[in-house]
């Protein structure tokens, strides 16, 4: 109970109570939106407790990684039910002759873009699309990375090879020239496009990292002492050499998060992200670069997310790091 | 053998300050090196014979080390614990030289080996470059390394482990010292090696009447060139005497079982006799006497700590058995 | 099967490393140079030598964890050199093999307990109920509390890490175990708790071992005949007994001598040898311990014709020209 407070707790009460009508709506609007809520819900509770489990064995000080998951939360808790905390649609455009860039005011705390639209609601589903890329993409490299930079590395030989000069061919294009050029090769992108694209370019590194650990363990004697038991390849990779690599997989995954939404950020902003009209953080500061004078919070508020957002997962990142090299 | 001894240590503790609490390396050692004289001192892992020898040139890193109050290492009548930077200096290396299990890690990957021999002696004497090199191509010589003119410009990945230990030598020799401290100097070598090496450290201690203090956990090698031995076990001496009354009449029932547990390479095969246990950590020593929990003779008595008991002019145990005259004839 | 058939028999094994790349082919060092031995159910054979001689590879290239260049090794009258994958997966279950790192041998993300019963699991030896309680009867065996089975090895010292290692050895019921430096890397009082060990365990379970120690003493104490190596090659075979009182080979008499013995008042006949072991690449024409050879009848014949391994006595094998006069000890 030590990461319950009793303020949080009466503030969501608060808009539990506030936005009843909303969240009646949302539960009887569509199946997928509940469902994205739901798994977001599980998935990133079970991190956070996974990530304090650690920091806690090891005593890292971790004022900053506090501040840095109740962060976190909040954008998560935002993104999962951006039905009902959204006060508009984020598509809706509200009167374009009348409301179009509207400084912040109370009818909009952020205040509205040039189509008229609120900006806060566009925020708020902006983190959801920004945040589901980074984390499904990053989910796909991981899993693709470490499957094959193990199976390259424990293997061998022909295997090895292939795997290994295949990814040396590939990260000899840039990353942002190599997107480019596939995203343009769609009309209208949707969001798993976009997931597929990221996480389809992104493991090399972290297969190159889990090859060159494997390596490092393969010759072992607790690896040996379990080939001479008779335990297969298989096994030997998920019970014995997995778990002894997972420390430096999961603080790359989690920097990695912070990676991502940065690069969904410039895609967007060159035009390359999800299509229009759909917001994400970085198709905002797209629609707002032409009134950087005139209405500079539609660009600074979804840039000040975006570094929040890569902070958070750096500091996460970093004090998982410290936790597991405590030597 | 009245000339006072080069070196007297009294009542050396170390401790170390780690996250997990102040661990007790090294509790109250007092012992004295006589000129020329060859000491064994012989103990398992984290007996603290270590960070005995580390201290005898103030070596140990303090923090997280602490070396106690009363703590003396008196070389030729100086305290070395008190000196403190020039002055420590001249001592180290100097008069009193070290050498180390593990050479490789002792030696500087990109000099070549004579540049850091030559270094040593420029360190402590006014002599010109190439004197140096000439004399430090004399060391390698006496140190038994072939061809030492074309040797001084080897690097020491170029060297085997036992080539090494020798440069390590010559490296100590560089400014004659009066005392040779070895730290398992022969452990990671291969037998006929550390024969050679043994042969060696014998050839120049006579040459040049250096003491010698070496630190070892085979009792094979202690019997081999010591002439007094110091039994050390968690933190404590537990036994000191001559070589030969060692191995004949241990006092103690820890080096009786040490001598017991170890196969002999010139006895037929027979039922060794091993310790019970294990040594125990040097964050957790055992109350009373430390051996206790494993020693086959301990009784109630054994619940407090002996003392050290002198007997003679160098022979000590550290035992309530050699107290207690009537339990020890039962 | 009768009883007197061996039950390890290497012929002519041989096993070369790469210094560099595929094309400097005569350039590879010669770990293991053409070795031929058996070894009969129950019994020890030592393998001694200094680092380099090729010891540790013989062991490795016997339970096919490296693949040897050429020779041939039956265990129990197979070819395991020519088995599939998956008949070698079930053979593995019959030999064992016990490393100097024990802390190392063991999984650090593995508890005690689970790493004992993981042999059993892939071997399906015990039906699910079982396991646990055999993993049990196995730390017994091997003296270990029981409490263990739930601490990571990490927080073990170095001789229960060994019997944790030797209890995991042991839970496929192997019939043969090679002992790569079992207790060099122990304190020198849980060296011989191990050695102990060991012995009950070979007379409790007709255990045939194969010992590969640098340390004579040990092998003395533990081994039925023990066979010498240098550079490669075996240059004797022996009883243990006779080996350490009157060796054939010259490097055998040097080897014995340069031991230090905890007994001050023995006066020996030391043998101390001039150099060190050439390096494997550099393999002499003749016999490989000329360069080093004490002995004072050393001639052309030695520099230029490498000896073969005979029988000189029954039993009794050495590589030396002048087997028949040897050095005393």
């Amino acid at each position: 109970m030590k990461y319950f407070h009793w303020t949080p707790a009466g503030w969501a009460l608060l808009l539990v109570i506030a936005r009843w009508q909303k969240i009646a709506e949302f539960l009887a609007g569509p199946l997928e939106n509940k469902m994205l809520a739901l798994v977001v819900l599980i998935l990133i509770p079970v991190g956070i407790i996974i990530a304090l489990k650690v920091t806690a064995i090891r005593k890292v000080e971790s004022r900053r990684l506090q501040l840095a998951i109740t962060t976190l939360m909040v954008l998560v808790g935002a993104a999962a039910f951006a039905p009902i905390l959204a006060p508009y649609d984020p598509t809706h455009i509200i009167d374009l002759a009348n409301a179009q860039t509207l400084a912040p005011s109370f009818a909009h705390p952020l205040g509205t873009d040039e189509f008229s639209r609120d900006l806060l609601s566009r925020m708020i589903y902006g983190a959801r699309i920004s945040l589901s890329i980074a984390l499904l993409a990053i989910t796909l490299s991981i899993t693709l990375g470490t499957t094959l930079g193990m199976v390259a590395g424990l293997t061998g030989g022909v295997t090895d090879s292939a795997i290994m000069r295949s990814i040396d061919a590939a990260l000899a294009i840039p990353r942002i020239v190599l997107l480019v050029v596939v995203l343009a090769l769609w009309d209208r992108r949707d969001m798993m496009t976009i997931v597929l694209v990221l996480g389809l370019t992104g493991w090399f590194e972290t297969a190159r990292l889990a090859r060159a650990e494997v390596l490092s363990l393969r010759d072992r004697n607790f690896v040996v002492a379990a080939r001479a038991s008779g335990v297969s390849n298989v096994k030997i990779l998920w019970r014995h050499l997995l778990p002894n690599i997972a420390a430096p997989l999961v603080v790359t995954a989690t920097l990695g998060v912070g990676q991502l939404i940065l690069v969904e950020a410039g895609l967007s902003y060159l035009g390359l992200g999800v299509s229009v009209p759909t917001a994400s953080w970085g198709s905002i500061i797209r629609d707002g670069r032409e009134l950087l004078f005139q209405a500079p919070w539609i660009v600074t508020i979804p840039g000040f997310a975006i570094a929040t957002t890569v902070m958070v997962f750096s500091t996460i990142g970093e004090s998982v790091r410290e936790a597991l090299n405590p030597r | 053998m009245t000339a006072t001894p080069i070196l007297q240590v009294h009542n050396l503790s170390v401790a170390f300050e780690t996250p997990r609490g102040v661990v007790h390396a090294v509790d109250d050692v007092s012992f004295d090196v006589a000129r020329g004289e060859t000491l064994g001192i012989v103990g398992e892992s984290g007996c603290g014979k270590t960070v005995t020898a580390l201290s005898l040139l103030k070596l140990i890193p303090q923090p997280p080390g602490r070396i106690s109050q009363e703590s003396r290492v008196l070389f030729d009548g100086v305290d070395v614990l008190s000196l403190e930077g020039e002055a420590l200096r001249k001592i180290r290396g100097a008069r009193v030289a070290m050498i180390f299990q593990d050479p490789v890690a002792s030696l500087n990957p990109v000099l070549t080996i004579g540049e850091q021999i030559a270094e040593t002696i420029r360190a402590h004497k006014p002599v010109s470059r190439a004197e140096a090199r000439e004399q430090a191509i004399l060391l390698l010589d006496r140190v038994g390394i072939p061809d030492p003119a074309h040797r001084y410009r080897s690097y020491p990945h170029q060297m085997s482990g036992g080539m090494l230990q020798r440069v390590m030598i010559a490296i100590a020799l560089s400014c004659t010292p009066d005392v040779l401290v070895a730290d398992e100097p022969t452990t990671a070598l291969d037998v006929t090696i550390q024969a050679q090496i043994l042969d060696l450290l014998r050839g120049i201690q006579d040459e040049y009447g250096m003491s010698l203090i070496l630190i070892t956990h085979d009792l094979g090698v202690i019997a081999e060139i010591a002439d007094r031995v110091i039994v050390m076990y968690a933190g404590q001496v537990v036994e000191e005497a001559a070589t030969e009354t060692i191995f004949s009449q241990p006092a103690h029932p820890y080096t009786r079982g040490l001598i017991d547990s170890v196969p002999r390479v010139d006895q037929p095969q027979y039922q060794i006799t091993a310790i019970p246990g294990s040594v125990p950590p040097a964050s957790n020593w055992p109350s009373g006497c430390r051996f206790h929990p494993r020693c086959p003779y301990a009784w109630d008595r054994c619940e407090t700590e002996p003392q050290l008991e002198r007997s003679g002019s160098s022979s000590a145990v550290r035992c309530w058995l050699a107290v207690d005259t009537d339990k020890a004839t039962e | 099967m009768s009883t007197s058939q061996a039950l390890v028999e290497v012929t002519d094994l041989k096993k070369s490393f790469g210094t560099g790349g595929w094309r400097d082919r005569d350039n590879r060092i010669r770990a293991v140079d053409g070795v031929t031995f058996s070894v009969a159910p129950g019994e020890t054979l030592g393998l001694v030598g200094e680092s380099g001689s090729g010891k540790s590879t013989i062991g490795r290239c016997i339970l096919r964890l490296t693949t040897p260049d050429s020779g041939r090794v039956a265990f129990d009258g197979v070819d395991i050199l020519a088995l599939g994958s998956s008949e070698m997966r079930k053979l593995r279950r019959r030999m064992q093999i016990v490393f100097q790192d024990a802390v190392g041998s063991l999984n650090p993300r593995m508890k005690v307990g689970a790493a004992v019963k993981e042999p059993i699991e892939v071997h399906r030896l015990a039906t699910k109920n079982e396991i646990n309680s055999q993993m049990l009867a196995l730390l017994a065996e091997v003296g270990l509390d029981p409490e263990l089975s739930h601490r990571y090895p990490h927080e073990l010292s170095g001789g229960q890490a060994q019997r944790a290692v030797i209890a995991r050895a042991l839970s496929v019921q192997p019939d043969f175990i090679v002992l790569d430096e079992p207790v060099a890397a122990l304190d020198v009082s849980v060296q011989g708790q191990v050695l102990n060990l060991l012995a009950s365990l070979q007379r409790a379970r007709n255990l045939t071992y194969l010992l590969i120690a640098h340390d004579l003493s040990v092998v003395r104490h533990t081994c039925d005949r023990v066979a010498v190596m240098y550079l490669g090659r075996f240059v004797e075979v022996s009883n243990t007994s006779d080996l350490f009182t009157s060796p054939l080979h010259p490097y055998t008499a040097a080897l014995l001598s340069a031991v230090p013995v905890p007994d001050p008042k023995k006066k020996r006949n030391r043998i101390v040898l001039e150099g060190e072991m050439p390096s494997v690449s550099d393999r002499p024409s003749g016999c490989p311990f000329y360069s080093r050879c004490p002995h004072p009848k050393k001639n052309d014949q030695c520099s230029n014709v490498a000896p073969e391994l005979r029988e000189h006595e029954p039993g009794r094998l050495a590589a030396c020209h002048f087997a028949e006069e040897p050095l005393s000890i």
